[in-house]
């Protein structure tokens, strides 16, 4: 495969899970082109010893778990203060004057419930929901991608909806 | 596993769609996603450098003039000492800079 099909493959999958797990646009598309420059720079060492979807993968979670990390001593320094820590995504869209009748704004109040559900997993927890929910994935593929074994994917995967359940009710 | 009744499965299902929705549908070519990243990280190494510089340059600059406020003190040299003993670096005897420079011109 060469460069130009890897990004073709790949390049939503990764979005969307930067985005998914940034829950900012703007930061995910910088981080999606940091995870390709990596990629395809280091695409000669790829010695097909496993998938090239697990590689790629495990390549863009490694990144984004170095960015947040970051992300986190430098909110630390900065003594930037986010009581809410709500997601990003739905700033905007709440305020949209077509959501008027209330069943919108009831399912919109969930969805920002979600989103705040999500920001407060473990990096690992909603990696595990992520693959599992969004991206169909099974079990030993997602342990596969996150370098653990199947009964840790489960518990996560169980831990994950509780809290999201309790979360959001 | 799945312990979401329906009402869950349906906000699960609309974020995802939230989340899609935002994917852009336009994807860049390798060439270009090579391209920009070099160009960022190039401005991030010129940026890194220039700041390292800019703080060499500070504690050269700093060890300098320590050096010369402490080597003044030790080297015997009668006209520094003269500044010294006149207490201008003392916190009992501030602001006595005038009669430090009228024991020195002495």
């Amino acid at each position: 495969m060469n460069q130009d099909e890897i990004v073709k493959n790949y390049y939503k999958k990764i979005y969307k899970l930067a985005l998914y797990q940034l829950q900012d646009k703007n930061e995910a598309e910088d981080l999606t082109h940091d995870i390709f420059y990596k990629v395809l720079n280091s695409l000669g060492s790829f010695q097909n010893r496993s998938d090239l979807y697990t590689w790629v993968y495990r390549i863009a979670l490694n990144t984004i778990r170095n960015y947040l990390r970051r992300k986190k001593i430098v909110k630390f320094i900065s003594f930037e203060n986010d009581p809410s820590e709500t997601s990003k995504l739905l700033i905007g869209i709440s305020d949209d004057p077509a959501l008027k009748n209330e069943e919108d704004q009831e399912k919109m109040i969930k969805l920002r419930k979600l989103g705040d559900a999500l920001k407060k997993l473990s990096e690992r927890e909603r990696t595990a929901f992520f693959f599992f929910h969004y991206e169909k994935m099974k079990q030993k593929e997602i342990a596969d991608v996150m370098g653990t074994t199947v009964s840790a994917i489960e518990s996560l995967i169980f831990k994950s909806m509780k809290k999201i359940r309790k979360y959001v009710a | 596993m799945d312990i979401f009744d329906d009402d869950m499965k349906n906000i699960t299902g609309d974020y995802n769609a939230l989340i899609e929705s935002l994917i852009p549908e336009r994807i860049p070519s390798a060439g270009i996603l090579m391209e920009k990243r070099r160009d960022h990280n190039n401005y991030f190494l010129k940026a890194g450098r220039l700041g390292l510089a800019y703080i060499l340059l500070i504690a050269v600059f700093t060890s300098f003039s320590l050096f010369i406020v402490n080597s003044s003190g030790r080297t015997g040299d009668p006209d520094s000492n003269a500044i010294l003993n006149a207490g201008i670096f003392s916190s009992e005897n501030p602001g006595n800079l005038v009669s430090a420079f009228r024991e020195t011109v002495k």
